[in-house]
C-alpha cells in the first residue's frame, strides 16, 4: 500500500506543500502526487508505466521534476564557498558546466546529493534532492561574501533518445551540436527565459529545463514542449516511469537508497 | 569517484580520508519476479540487507532493485527475497549500474535499441 495526493478544489489546509509552475497542467492531466522535498511531484497520470518506459527508451518523455530544489549561491566568494561545502572542487569548474555534487557532515556522512551548475564566475545553482539543505548551506557561509537564496525554480525533465531534438524544436538559442553531457545553457522558449542542463535521472540521453516563472509561464513551457515533442512521440509521465529506468541505471535516491547515516 | 581526490579542506574531508570504503548499496537481479520494496535479503535465513527500490525491467527481463546491505556482499552472491505475489525467490547481488555500465547512452555515445517486447513481469510477479 502507498498513499498519493490528488487535487482538491475545496479551499482549506494545504500549508507546507509547494506546487510547481506546471501544477495547473499536471492537475488537468489527472496527476496523482507524492510529497518529495516538501513539494508535490506527479507520480502517475494513470497510464501504464510500461507505455511510459517504452516512450522513454524509444522517443521522449516529459516529467515535472520540481521535487528537485534549486538554491542560488551568489557573490564574489561563491567559488570558495562551494569548495568549502562540496566534496568536489567546484571553483575550477567553468561557467556553463555542471557537476554531480555531494555535501557531507563533519563525520563524513551525507547531507545531500544534487547537481551543481555554474552560471557565472560568481554564481552557482545547487539542485538538490530531499534533504534539509537550505539551512545547512546558510549556516556555513561564515565570513565569506556570498548569499544563499531560493529563487523558487521549477524544473521539468525531457528525457529519451529524441529529447534533444524536442529541445531543438522548442527553444531559441539552443545549439544541438555543441550541447555536451553536463553542459548548462540559457535559452528562451516562447519568449520565456529558461536554463537547460544536459542532465537527468534516467540514464537516457536528455536534459532538464528550469524556469523561475509561475503557473502561466509554466503552462506555456509545458505546452511548448508537448507541441515540439508531438513528432517524436513525447509522453507526459510521472515518477513511476522514471523509477524503472533509474534503478536499471543505478541512480540512487537520497533519503531512501542512501541517507545521512552513510558516507559516499 | 564522487569525491574529488585533489580536494581537501571541505566539511567532512578529514572523516572521509579514513572512512570505510565498503560498498553498502548494490543492485539486485531476480529473474523470476519483481522484488518487494522493503523486503529483507536473506542468506541462510539471516537478514543481510533490505530492498530500497524495486521494479520490473523490460530491458533486462527481470526484477531489478537497489538494495542497502548491512554487511559487504560481492556481486554474484545469491540471496533470498520476497517478490510481488508473496513468492520467495533467489536473486543475485549485482554491481551498479546494471545496464549501460559505462554510461554511454546519456553521453550520446551509444544507442542500445529497445524492442519493446515482453514488457511485463511473469504472472507470479
Amino acid at each position: 500500500m502507498r498513499y498519493l495526493a490528488r487535487p482538491e478544489t475545496e479551499p482549506g489546509w494545504a500549508y507546507g506543500l509547494w506546487r510547481s509552475a506546471f501544477a495547473d497542467v499536471t492537475d488537468a492531466l489527472g496527476a496523482r502526487y507524492a510529497v518529495y522535498n516538501h513539494r508535490l511531484v506527479p507520480v502517475t497520470f494513470g497510464d501504464c508505466r510500461f507505455a511510459g518506459y517504452t516512450a522513454l527508451r524509444t522517443g521522449a518523455i516529459l516529467m515535472d521534476a520540481s521535487g528537485e530544489r534549486a538554491l542560488e549561491v551568489k557573490g564574489p566568494d561563491a567559488g570558495l564557498y562551494m569548495d568549502r561545502i562540496m566534496c568536489r572542487r567546484m571553483s575550477v569548474m567553468k561557467p556553463g558546466r555542471a557537476s554531480y555534487g555531494l555535501m557531507c557532515f563533519e563525520d563524513g556522512c551525507l547531507v545531500s546529493d544534487g547537481v551543481v551548475m555554474r552560471m557565472a564566475e560568481d554564481r552557482y545553482y545547487y539542485v538538490h534532492a530531499s534533504a534539509e539543505v537550505f539551512s545547512w548551506m546558510r549556516a556555513h557561509v561564515g565570513d565569506l561574501e556570498v548569499t544563499i537564496t531560493d529563487p523558487d525554480i521549477s524544473v521539468f525533465q525531457l528525457q529519451g533518445p529524441k529529447s534533444l531534438q524536442v529541445a531543438h524544436a522548442m527553444c531559441d538559442g539552443f545549439d544541438l551540436e555543441t550541447f555536451r553531457y553536463f553542459d548548462v545553457v540559457e535559452a528562451t522558449v516562447d519568449g520565456l527565459p529558461v536554463i537547460l542542463s544536459r542532465t537527468g535521472w534516467t540514464g537516457e540521453i536528455g536534459l532538464e529545463v528550469y524556469t523561475a516563472g509561475r503557473q502561466e509561464e509554466g503552462t506555456r513551457l509545458w505546452r511548448a514542449a508537448q507541441k515540439a515533442g508531438e513528432a517524436f512521440g513525447i509522453m507526459a509521465v510521472g515518477l513511476d516511469v522514471l523509477d524503472m529506468r533509474r534503478i536499471e541505471a543505478g541512480i540512487m535516491n537520497y533519503s531512501s537508497d542512501f541517507d545521512q547515516t552513510m558516507t559516499p | 569517484m564522487f569525491v574529488g581526490k585533489d580536494h581537501d579542506g571541505y566539511v567532512g574531508a578529514e572523516a572521509l580520508a579514513v572512512a570505510d570504503r565498503t560498498p553498502l548499496v548494490r543492485g539486485l537481479f531476480c529473474a523470476d519476479g519483481e522484488c518487494v520494496q522493503g523486503a529483507d535479503l536473506l542468506v541462510e535465513n539471516r537478514a543481510v540487507g533490505v530492498v530500497t527500490a524495486s521494479t520490473w525491467s523490460p530491458t533486462l527481463q527481470g526484477g531489478t532493485a537497489l538494495v542497502r546491505l548491512s554487511q559487504a556482499l560481492e556481486p554474484g552472491t545469491i540471496v533470498q527475497v520476497a517478490t510481488r505475489g508473496k513468492v520467495t525467490c533467489s536473486a543475485e547481488i549485482r554491481a551498479l549500474p546494471m545496464f549501460d555500465a559505462e554510461g554511454l547512452i546519456p553521453r550520446g555515445k551509444a544507442e542500445i535499441p529497445f524492442e519493446g517486447a515482453d514488457l511485463r513481469p511473469p504472472a507470479t510477479a
